[in-house]
């Protein structure tokens, strides 16, 4: 996977969570991976369609996420569904800004609206033949991780 | 007199955050809809001054609806709002009809430079 392109995504999941969160954040070591298991988490999908194809996740422990969503909204949290709505808009806001910076590097992509898995025992699997990169995000609500994963770009 | 918004996203956090501003600056949002089939309902039903339409949502997409809302109503006001910054949304949306683009993460100032140009008319 190309580093721009991770970079498109990497830029504004920074910069969303120091804006709408509040929150400092610092990247973790990316890795490389074919699939995921997340045990407690909560994860938001959004679908990429356009020269790239695949999927960007935003996960975080059901903790981290009320955490994180707290700090949105600047103050406590006690409905469940509130938490899943506001990761839901953080993650649509990345990934919808990151399409800004792929336009920018010629790469035209539509996103899907976000669709959330809420679980104790998450397992993602990306599929055979994707590349997938996960990019842990350390901030002060603890770490929420973004998961880019593409098929092969096409010639 | 408050200028009357139709507030459209399938977000309920930003349908929340997008009416608080709206409703600070002279607005008053009389209907949010999810999707653009409730949009066009609630269209029709209470002929807002203006609409902020969220550009991805189910069921119908915000330009497919702003172009119903524009063969609804030729002259109504859409402002979209979308997290999406790609120059080519942004042109795609203002030759459907848009009048101005809002982009998410909102900085209220900006919401407010617009509704000044798109709604009160001083731009």
């Amino acid at each position: 996977m190309r580093a721009e392109y991770v970079n498109a995504f990497l830029v504004p999941s920074v910069r969303v969570l120091e804006k709408m969160a509040r929150a400092s954040v610092r990247l973790g070591k990316p890795q490389r991976l074919e699939d995921l298991g997340l045990g407690d988490s909560l994860c938001i999908l959004i679908g990429l369609q356009g020269r790239l194809n695949g999927a960007v996740v935003l996960a975080a422990s059901h903790a981290v996420a009320q955490a994180v969503a707290e700090r949105v909204v600047g103050g406590p949290l006690k409905d469940a569904r509130e938490v899943r709505v506001i990761l839901a808009e953080l993650a649509n806001t990345i990934v919808g800004n990151a399409t800004g910076h792929l336009y920018d590097l010629g790469v035209r992509e539509g996103i899907t609206p976000p669709t959330v898995v809420d679980g104790e025992a998450v397992n993602l699997d990306f599929g055979k033949g994707m590349e997938s990169v996960l990019l842990p995000l350390e901030t002060e609500a603890g770490r929420v991780d973004l998961v880019v994963s593409l098929a092969p770009e096409r010639p | 007199m408050a200028k009357r918004a139709l507030v459209v996203d399938d977000s309920p956090y930003i349908q929340k955050e997008l009416t608080k501003i709206l409703e600070r600056h002279g607005c008053e949002v009389v209907a949010t809809a999810s999707n653009g089939l409730e949009a066009v309902k609630k269209y029709k039903e209470l002929k807002p001054d203006f609409v902020t339409l969220d550009l991805v949502m189910p069921q119908m997409g915000g330009i497919q609806t702003l172009v119903l809302l524009r063969k609804l109503d030729p002259r109504a006001t859409v402002i979209m709002v979308s997290s999406m910054s790609s120059k080519d949304k942004i042109v795609e949306c203002a030759k459907a009809g848009a009048r101005h683009y809002i982009l998410k993460p909102f900085e209220e100032e900006k919401v407010v430079e617009v509704l000044n140009q798109v709604v009160f008319g001083s731009g």
